[in-house]
């Protein structure tokens, strides 16, 4: 390998100093803004994928061009477990993917740090998913990328220091039979194999790379039993986006564009350029610039962040947790938002109380239009279909998810919980199998594998223990039809009776459905059978019977503060009749806005899926 | 790589059990031994391929022997049993018209133990070397990934007839159903459906495909279950208007329902179509050919006239009301005229409904699914396996195959002898595909597990086995071409 020489002007420290600020300064900052910023995030990808150590699984992965890729990358993933070691782990494979491309590029000190702009674009490139990640169809997303150019520049790298020429045109012919391991990656290598020897004049070598690279792929297509999609050979193991998210790609376009420019400058640097320190300077401004992007152009939405909070603090059952997320939550939520906190709410005790004190709008899923009207579903059918017992929609969903954007640790999980809940044990068994095989999953799987062995246990699990209540309702055929939120209200709320957590759900689904007919019978049970009524309740029965014409609200616990409160909201009422709806919904909200009243008759025409 | 990855495996194999040997201070004990699946006491064809299996008892070590007329022929490694292809055929050959006799050893707290032996009977007849199937994850409206596969039953090897997901995925997926062949595909000629993205249906006649659209303005839908004329270049469809309703607590989990069904006959070389049975009062639907080709069976459930929205509601409050019976009408190969409906069974007269019927090879027996209500008893935890014998109209279920889950689709081998079914006895949601012994009387054998070769793939696998087909020859037709007919526009076939 030719190395170039110090320059003249150079102070002899220089390049030690730059090659370690060129791999350091990355490490560091993809460290921090991984570990330290996206902690919740982290869980959730590792959540929405899933590694088994067998070899079934391997032969799975491999049934896709570049398989191996993705076997290694789903395997990395799961450190995202322990958020900080799974981030350590990447800023060490994007180092090692670094050091491979300065070896194959020859990269010299000045421009060292310059390298380091692929890896703050592969730091970025998942950071731009969003909602993405509950859907995303590219198991092992954050390391494919690293691993397929390391790879691929390792590829470069054997195929340049090859002597005779013979021996680069056979290199360069098999880099494309990499295919069915590499992927879209191998195809990369023989591009950049191809630039570099084009470069170099070397242009059989060039010739047989560039052709083998687009033959390859057809002949794996039409005489294996591969899976990729035809439209998709040249680009399995790229992530797959839908249609308008064209700019998701913008990150890994650049990292690619980076590598191409590094391969087409390999043994193509002045000796003894005439201004080196523009070089240095001009290199590491644009690996600040490039890590400077990260965190102007990552997705940045407080209802995704608050969705990631909730629903961590769901699945871990920590309700308060869920409740503090909502407390500090300030913005307008989305309609998944405010129904997962009223579950917090539920559970933490408190939403027959509190439930409309919290806001409550329909602010729309900030995610690209072909995603929009799945959002609320693919985020969050199972976790509130779950909380709410109807948990044959819940496994409907994860089944169908499931099948549609691949299996995912979160899906097996519920799904497991779900067979145990509906006594299918030899069901569970198969999922909770599956799980202990995993790396993060063993002790969870145990614990509820004493379940299915033994079912009586299931009452001494809290979580499955407060939804199997909530299961006591009639078989009936239906189905959502794609409208989530008003089917799983409305099939709540039309429950006539129950143990008391379902009489109290269903109230409360009522209560948001504003169906007070339906409810009050509800209400007059709930009151009948417990010491205290909660305030919505009140709020609600009072509402009722005075709308009626009467004053049942009186056969009730009612707090007579709660009927002053009534009593002057109505003559609030009668003052502003004149007032357009809008001014008056301002003018009431600082004094009434926690209130059923408040949500009854200012917040309307919800949109929701 | 999956290649090397079976030589990997095979390699491991073959060291695991070079230098087995029982061990001789083994005591006995009279625990019977825990396998899966359970082979123990199942009649098995002399060409199946090895019934590896997995010693699921916990144990330090465990191993298991072979033995034939007393003799020990072969010795494994446990707990995954994993056999030498070459050497269980010996054995299969050795044993025909008798049995293999395993016995098992665990080692526990350092001592081992012997296990009672388990027997496997070997059947003196050879079974179809080939089955197709579907590969697909129990869903319910969502496909993505949907192949349909053929194995070798002799060993382990699977490969695609079609996979869904080389020509399309997303809005414009496509989901693949419904293979059939003529005559166990001795005559290569075979159909298949496509659905959504690119659709049509595949048919492949001389070692020619080509994609044609069976929904004629005539008739309700294109072809749904198919059934080749054992000998005519003629297939006989259902169509159906069919639609999905999900059980808020019941473990079925969903209903398959028709609103419309009829029965069609698609003419393979004019590319035309016709009524077989079209009564706006009944559901007809699950077209059969006997094996000689001179009758069609089929299941109907005979339904109230309603409008479109009050089926709708039927349908969801009265689902239980839907009873299907067989039937079957003569055909004249030479005339292609259908006769009159002659009744086979009324299931509905016992409160049951009753699919899928299907004729032994011999013309003696037919057999069916019988369950509560409905059409799509794959996800009905009542449904079973019932044989009735043409000759005395007997009809019985078949508890030596049942289970207390669902059991379904089923399909005689050619020579008769054996039978593949469908079931969910393994965790009551995905289908395997268990294989019986079915005698001269109409008597089947303890069914088993379709072999693999890693036993714990069962398992691990979350995809359902669908339709299972015997083929007395592999589908041949290269991947390019089916490719290059299913990417063509459908030829329109005419309603005559």
């Amino acid at each position: 390998m030719k190395k170039l020489k110090q320059h003249k002007d150079e102070p002899r420290w220089l390049a030690p100093a730059l090659w370690v600020a060129a791999f350091s300064l990355p490490f560091i900052f993809t460290l921090l803004i991984l570990g330290l910023g996206h902690p919740l995030f982290l869980r959730k990808v590792e959540e929405m994928q899933i590694f088994f150590p067998t070899t079934d699984y391997f032969n799975e992965c491999m049934l896709m061009p570049g398989g191996l890729l993705e076997w290694a990358s789903t395997y990395l993933t799961q450190f995202f477990y322990q958020p900080w070691l799974g981030a350590l782990i990447f800023a060490l494979v994007l180092a090692a993917m670094q050091a491979l491309i300065v070896k194959a590029c020859i990269v010299p000190a000045r421009w060292a740090t310059a390298t380091g702009i692929a890896n703050a674009m592969l730091t970025l490139a998942p950071l731009t998913l969003g909602y993405v990640v509950y859907t995303l169809k590219s198991p092992g997303l954050f390391f494919t990328a690293p691993l397929g150019i390391a790879s691929a520049a390792a590829l470069l790298w054997a195929c340049r220091c090859a002597n005779p020429a013979w021996l680069k045109i056979a290199i360069a012919a098999a880099t494309a039979l990499t295919y069915p391991l590499l992927g879209f990656y191998a195809i990369l290598a023989s591009g950049l194999i191809a630039i570099n020897t084009l470069a170099s004049r070397q242009w059989i070598t060039a010739a047989v790379a560039a052709a083998s690279g687009a033959g390859v792929p057809w002949v794996w297509l039409y005489f294996t039993d591969t899976i990729v999609m035809r439209e998709h050979i040249y680009t399995s193991m790229l992530p797959r986006f839908l249609e308008g998210e064209g700019s998701l790609m913008t990150p890994y376009i650049v990292a690619f564009a980076v590598v191409a420019v590094l391969s087409l400058m390999a043994g193509h640097y002045k000796e003894n350029p005439k201004r080196p320190l523009f070089s240095v300077v001009l290199s590491l401004a644009l690996m600040l610039a490039a890590y400077g992007t990260v965190p102007v152009c990552k997705y940045k939405d407080p209802n995704f962040e608050f969705t990631l909070r909730l629903d961590r603090a769901l699945q871990d059952q920590q309700w308060s947790d869920a409740v503090e997320a909502a407390e500090e939550f300030d913005g307008a939520p989305t309609r998944l938002n405010v129904l997962l906190t009223d579950i917090a709410l539920l559970r933490a005790g408190q939403a027959s109380d509190r439930m409309f004190a919290f806001p409550i709008s329909d602010t729309p899923y900030s995610t690209t239009s072909a995603r929009e009207a799945t959002a609320m579903r693919d985020a969050g059918a199972r976790l509130l279909y779950y909380h709410f017992g109807r948990v044959n929609d819940a496994y409907r969903w994860c089944m169908e998810s499931k099948v549609e954007f691949g299996q995912k640790v979160e899906y097996l999980k519920y799904m497991a919980k779900i067979a145990l809940l509906n006594g299918e044990s030899a069901l569970a068994k198969k999922y909770l199998k599956a799980l202990a095989q995993t790396r993060n999953y063993k002790d969870w799987a145990q614990r509820y594998m004493a379940i299915a062995d033994d079912p009586a246990l299931l009452q001494s699990d809290p979580e499955l223990a407060a939804i199997a209540p909530l299961m006591s309702f009639g078989d009936h055929l239906g189905g959502d039809g794609g409208n989530m939120e008003a089917y799983l209200l409305q099939a709540t709320n039309a429950l006539r009776g129950g143990p008391p957590q379902l009489v109290e759900l269903s109230i409360m689904s009522g209560l948001i459905q504003k169906d007070l007919d339906e409810i009050w019978p509800k209400i007059v049970l709930y009151s009948n059978t417990h010491d205290r009524l909660p305030r919505h309740m009140q709020e609600a029965a009072i509402m009722y019977s005075v709308l009626k014409g009467s004053d049942a609200f009186r056969q009730l616990k009612i707090d007579p503060q709660t009927e002053q409160e009534f009593s002057q909201f109505i003559e609030m009422v009668q003052a502003n009749q004149s007032l357009p709806d809008a001014r008056k919904a301002e003018l009431f909200r600082p004094r009434y806005g926690h209130t059923y009243w408040y949500y009854y008759f200012f917040i309307n025409n919800l949109k929701t899926t | 790589m999956r290649f090397l990855s079976y030589i990997l495996a095979a390699a491991l194999v073959v060291l695991a059990s070079c230098g087995v040997t029982p061990p001789a201070d083994a005591v006995d004990s009279a625990e019977p031994i825990e396998i899966y699946p359970d082979y123990a006491g199942v009649t098995v064809p002399r060409n199946i391929a090895p019934l590896n299996f997995e010693i699921t008892a916990e144990a330090e070590e465990s191993m298991a022997a072979f033995h034939i007329g007393g003799h020990e022929e072969y010795c494994a490694a446990g707990p995954v049993v994993q056999i030498s292809e070459k050497k269980w055929h010996k054995m299969l050959e050795q044993a025909a018209g008798g049995k293999i006799e395993v016995v098992c050893y665990t080692k526990t707290d350092g001592h081992w133990l012997r296990h009672p032996a388990f027997d496997i009977y070997v059947s003196d007849s050879e079974i179809d070397p080939y089955v197709a199937y579907r590969l697909i994850e129990p869903s319910y409206i969502s496909f993505e990934k949907v192949w349909i596969k053929q194995r070798c039953l002799e060993n382990f090897d699977e490969s695609d007839i079609y996979n869904s997901f080389n020509l399309s995925c997303e809005k414009e997926g496509q989901c693949v159903n419904c293979h059939s062949f003529q005559d166990y595909n001795r005559s290569g000629n075979m159909q298949m459906h496509l659905r959504v993205g690119k659709g049509g249906t595949l048919v492949v006649k001389d070692g020619e495909a080509r994609k044609v659209n069976l929904k004629t303005p005539s008739t309700i839908s294109a072809g749904v279950y198919p059934s080749w004329h054992p000998t005519l270049p003629l297939i006989a469809y259902s169509v159906n208007e069919t639609s999905q309703n999900f059980h808020s607590t019941h473990t079925n989990k969903v209903e398959v329902q028709d609103a419309k069904s009829d029965l069609v006959l698609y003419d393979v070389d004019a590319n035309t179509i016709s009524y077989i049975a079209a009564d706006s009062a009944e559901l007809e639907t699950f077209p059969s050919w006997s094996p000689d080709g001179k009758w069609l069976y089929y299941v109907s459930a005979t339904v109230p006239q309603l409008s479109d929205e009050e089926m709708a509601r039927y349908q969801s409050f009265n689902y239980k009301d839907f009873k299907y019976n067989i039937f079957r009408r003569s055909f004249d190969p030479a005339t292609r005229q259908f006769g009159p409906t002659d009744t086979v069974f009324m299931a509905s007269e016992i409160g049951k409904s009753a699919t899928h019927p299907r004729v032994s090879p011999d013309g003696r027996f037919l057999m069916f699914t019988l369950g509560e209500y409905g059409t799509f008893h794959i996800w009905h935890k009542d449904a079973d396996l019932y044989v009735l014998d043409l000759a005395s109209g007997d009809v019985r279920p078949m508890d030596e195959l049942n289970s207390p889950d669902v059991e379904s689709y089923h399909s005689f081998a050619s020579g008769g002898q054996w039978v593949v079914f469908s079931s969910r006895r393994d965790d009551g949601s995905y289908t395997r595909l268990y294989i019986t012994h079915f005698d001269e009387n109409g008597v089947a054998t303890k069914p088993f597990l379709l072999p693999q070769k890693d036993p714990r793939s069962n398992e691990r696998l979350f995809r359902s086995y669908n339709v299972p087909e015997f083929m007395a020859e592999p589908v041949d037709v290269s991947k390019s071409d089916i490719i290059g007919a299913i990417d063509n526009e459908p030829a329109q076939a005419t309603f005559k």
